[in-house]
């Protein structure tokens, strides 16, 4: 599967989520994130060294939160 | 939920698969940035499926069913390989910005990406395995 179909299959999902679901509004929130991540990852611009810090610096704060979960 | 979730596994263990190939042909450095930030996003994005798995209630037969709860032995197993996983990245990632010579940490922090996918792979069957 390419990554443009990844991101495809994606939205369709964040777009088909039912109206129940979508009441939890961080869930949503932290899709979109990743969706937004990937498409602009594989959108063929050149990554910067800022660019990967900024990333890794988010990995980490991410890793921080799964963490903290019990 | 449970088809979100098990989509949401699917796609991003397979997002991370072709990320992983990308990273093979570490060419110029500009590519290698460039491969470098699909597995990162790939990776990210991940990790924002963990965080929704995490959230889940923890399943507890002896309390009776629960619609959608994550299994505590494979919560435990991803958050091992996933800390593991961001502590490599970020050792890889002086190398990836060229700041370093590769020592074998690029090697290192795909492997433990890999360890983070199966865990997820194993979360996702977990999930499966409880709809039946």
């Amino acid at each position: 599967m390419s990554a443009a179909a990844v991101i495809a299959l994606l939205g369709e999902v964040i777009a088909n989520l039912p109206a129940a679901i979508t009441t939890g509004q961080q869930v949503i929130q932290l899709v979109n994130d990743g969706y937004r991540q990937l498409s602009d990852a594989v959108g063929g611009r050149e990554a910067t060294p800022e660019e990967i810090n900024a990333l890794v610096a988010k990995i980490v704060a991410n890793s921080a939160a799964i963490q903290a979960i019990a | 939920m449970r088809t979100v979730i098990n989509v949401q596994f699917a796609v991003f263990a397979a997002i991370a698969l072709t990320a992983c190939a990308l990273l093979a042909p570490l060419g110029r450095d500009d590519e290698a940035r460039r491969a470098a930030k699909v597995t990162l996003a790939a990776y990210e994005t991940t990790q924002q499926a963990i965080l929704i798995y995490g959230r889940l209630p923890t399943c507890d037969p002896e309390a009776g069913a629960i619609r959608l709860c994550k299994d505590r032995a494979v919560w435990t197993k991803i958050k091992i390989v996933e800390a593991a996983a961001t502590k490599a990245i970020a050792e890889a990632t002086p190398v990836l910005n060229g700041a370093e010579a590769d020592a074998g940490q690029l090697v290192a922090a795909l492997m433990a990406i890999e360890n983070v996918k199966d865990a997820v792979s194993d979360a996702q069957t977990k999930l499966k395995g409880d709809a039946s």
